[in-house]
């Protein structure tokens, strides 16, 4: 039984006709000559069946996708808001059928379970109190348990739940080993089953399903702005600005989409919040429409309220900051930023970049020379005319370009600072230097660099 | 007689309406000459509107010139805009602090496209919450220098073109500056510039030796024949 195709998945039609998957495609073949056949693309299904999940989550946040062909949904505290367990049911069995896939559900207490119930019981909502007894009459496997172990206890007899459930524990736990006893019990509810949702749950969200679909992008924001008030009274009420939301959108065919945005400073005024999303809106696909919408804030920072006027005094104006904002959002989070003093006099370090809205810093620039308006992030080597090893430079040569020097002040002699990282390896010594036409450059020369090699020349700034 | 000044003092009246507003009540900043901003119609520079400042690729002079135009315009108080990019060479913290730009009142943003350079100018000009905008490497034709004209006056903000090269195409800017690096003075190690005023709507263009004086943070105009004996002594 090796190599060779097999079948991977089948549809109902090829069922009846007496394929199984795992059967070779030649069998498969000689029982149905006209069977059609397409290559099994796990990482795709893998893919679709996550797009599935997200879109589960208009039910409930905590979605999650469960081996290669399941998705679990914790629906806790969720049901009544679709009108109970059952028609909760009906109605994701409803719109996953009209997507066009086959499925079977089951809602039980655990989602052990549940899980259980959908692949060997009869599906559908599980009554709290039957659950015991429904689920004893399942054959063994459907505790999820690996193949072998299921075979080990169908050749000692033991074909049903109820079955095994009524062997002494402590004998089993030798027996097979822990695994047994621990899907006994998360079958049960006597044992912990945690699901790990898709996208990070967040304290704060609101959704907000839609009676008709929407497609257009008026609409998306009329509805964007809605979930804005209501975040924001709840934000208000707990003293709570957003860094950070997330909007996703969920179609009707089953497929969704996140937009994301940031600000500067915590928020919680929806008009400027909305405003945010008009520059990620420009990607917006509403496909065939739109029939769920869930905003969520997946960062939060304490905002107490404040009075209008302080605004003036405190902080920076509600003007600057919403520029700061807009930049962000279009040219990323790190293209907005204010240089800072550090008070170093390796001038690399002397200046850092912090966020554009950081609080100021306490140090300011105290050089005892001037110092040049641009910094070449990486010195250049240039050729330097010398008359003497240790005399100031006559001529240069940088970037095709020849300077005849004019004048030169210095040197500065600058040490590396070994307490910081990353160390340089050799002082320096600075020119300011002019030449003919005006032009002012900042050159470097490696001081105490290897012996018996001539010292070599940079170029680190320009002046103005 | 009376009748035609009578009717030219309400046309004046008139055209004193149509004018965009900064012409009329915006606020002006002197360049700490006299000679320079009386060579200029506002007298001295106003707080709003576009700039073209051209310089050269190899040097460092229009950097300076927008960075101390930029200092003067922005005063103590002002925040200033920095967008640029491509060139990699954002300003040097400490080599801006002779021309009075608070670090902490400065701003520094990466573009990667000419498209997202003039985008990143409107945005800051419309706000309100800038004195200055400088776009480095910023070449707008008429419609998009007109564009960022009207946003300057929409937010009462100066926009400071700086760009390596240009002054072929056409500009709604109120004023193109070519500047070039200039030897300096024996013994003072202020920057000097070169500055030639190419256009300038309702003036007349000029062309000046120029020094930058780190402490007062002022231009001052270098009188010709200073000028010449220096060319004389280097040559």
């Amino acid at each position: 039984m090796k190599g060779g195709l097999r079948l991977t998945g089948i549809d109902a039609a090829a069922a009846v006709e007496g394929l199984r998957p795992g059967m070779p495609l030649a069998d498969a073949r000689a029982l149905m000559p006209h069977l059609a056949v397409a290559a099994a693309e796990p990482e795709a299904d893998a893919a679709s069946l996550g797009c599935l999940a997200d879109w589960c989550g208009r039910w409930t946040p905590w979605a999650a996708t469960d081996g290669a062909d399941g998705i679990t949904l914790d629906i806790s505290g969720c049901a009544h808001l679709f009108g109970g367990e059952a028609a909760l049911h009906d109605q994701i069995a409803d719109r996953l059928r009209r997507l066009g896939f086959t499925v079977r559900i089951a809602l039980a207490d655990t989602p052990a379970a549940a899980w259980a119930w959908a692949r060997y019981g009869a599906g559908g909502v599980l009554a709290p109190g039957a659950q015991t007894t429904a689920l004893g009459l399942l054959p063994v496997a459907a505790l999820r348990l690996p193949a072998a172990l299921t075979g080990k206890l169908e050749r000692l007899g033991v074909r049903t739940i109820a079955e095994l459930a009524g062997l002494p524990r402590a004998a089993l736990t030798r027996r097979f080993g822990k695994t047994l006893p621990m899907r006994l019990d998360q079958a049960f509810g006597r044992g912990p089953e945690p699901i790990g949702p898709r996208s990070p749950l967040t304290d704060w969200s609101r959704r907000r399903s839609l009676a008709e679909p929407i497609a257009r992008r008026e609409d998306v924001e009329a509805g964007l702005r809605l979930l804005l008030d209501d975040l924001a009274v709840g934000l208000s009420h707990a003293h709570r600005g957003v860094r950070q939301l997330v909007l996703r959108l969920y179609r009707v065919d089953g497929s969704t989409q996140d937009f994301a945005v940031g600000t500067a400073r915590p928020s919680r005024d929806p008009r400027y919040l909305c405003r945010l999303f008009a520059e990620p809106f420009g990607r917006l696909d509403t496909g065939f429409g739109i029939e769920a919408m869930v905003l969520g804030a997946t960062v939060t920072e304490p905002l107490p309220p404040r009075q209008r006027d302080w605004q003036v005094v405190e902080g920076e104006p509600d003007a600057l900051i919403g520029l700061i904002d807009r930049l962000r959002q279009r040219l990323g989070t790190a293209a907005v930023v204010r240089p800072s003093p550090v008070e170093s006099h390796w001038p690399e370090h002397a200046a850092v970049t912090v966020p554009a809205l950081a609080p100021p810093g306490r140090s300011v620039w105290q050089t005892p020379s001037p110092r040049p308006i641009r910094l070449l992030p990486v010195p250049e080597p240039v050729e330097v005319t010398v008359a003497a090893p240790d005399d100031p430079p006559l001529a240069f040569r940088w970037r095709h370009l020849d300077c005849r020097i004019a004048r030169c002040e210095g040197p500065e002699r600058i040490a590396p600072e070994w307490w910081r990282a990353p160390v340089a390896s050799h002082g320096r010594e600075y020119w300011r230097i002019e030449d003919e036409q005006g032009r002012r450059y900042w050159l470097f020369r490696v001081f105490d660099g290897p012996s018996g090699q001539p010292a070599a020349w940079y170029l680190h700034g320009l002046f103005p | 007689m009376g009748r035609p000044t009578l009717d030219l003092t309400l046309l004046r009246r008139h055209v004193a309406q149509l004018e965009p507003p900064f012409s009329r009540t915006s606020e002006v900043v002197s360049l700490g000459d006299p000679g320079l901003d009386m060579a200029l119609p506002w007298r001295g520079l106003p707080k709003v509107g576009v700039h073209d400042i051209i310089g050269s690729v190899a040097d460092a002079a229009a950097d300076g010139f927008a960075m101390a135009l930029a200092g003067r315009l922005a005063g103590g108080r002002g925040r200033v805009l920095y967008a640029g990019g491509w060139r990699c060479w954002l300003p040097y913290g400490p080599g801006l602090v002779r021309f009075g730009i608070d670090p902490d009142r400065l701003f520094l943003v990466a573009v990667h496209r000419p498209a997202e350079l003039l985008w990143v100018m409107e945005e800051g000009l419309r706000g309100g919450a800038l004195a200055v905008v400088i776009g480095d490497g910023a070449v707008a034709d008429l419609t998009a220098s007109r564009r960022l004209q009207l946003a300057a006056e929409n937010g009462g903000s100066v926009a400071l073109m700086l760009a390596s090269i240009g002054g072929a195409h056409s500009s709604a800017a109120l004023t193109r500056w070519r500047i070039a690096a200039a030897p300096s003075p024996d013994g003072a190690p202020g920057p000097r510039w070169r500055v030639a005023l190419e256009r300038c709507r309702g003036g007349r263009p000029g062309d000046w030796l120029v020094d930058w004086h780190d402490e007062a943070h002022r231009f001052t105009v270098v009188p010709p024949m200073a000028d010449r004996r220096l060319a004389l002594a280097t040559a």
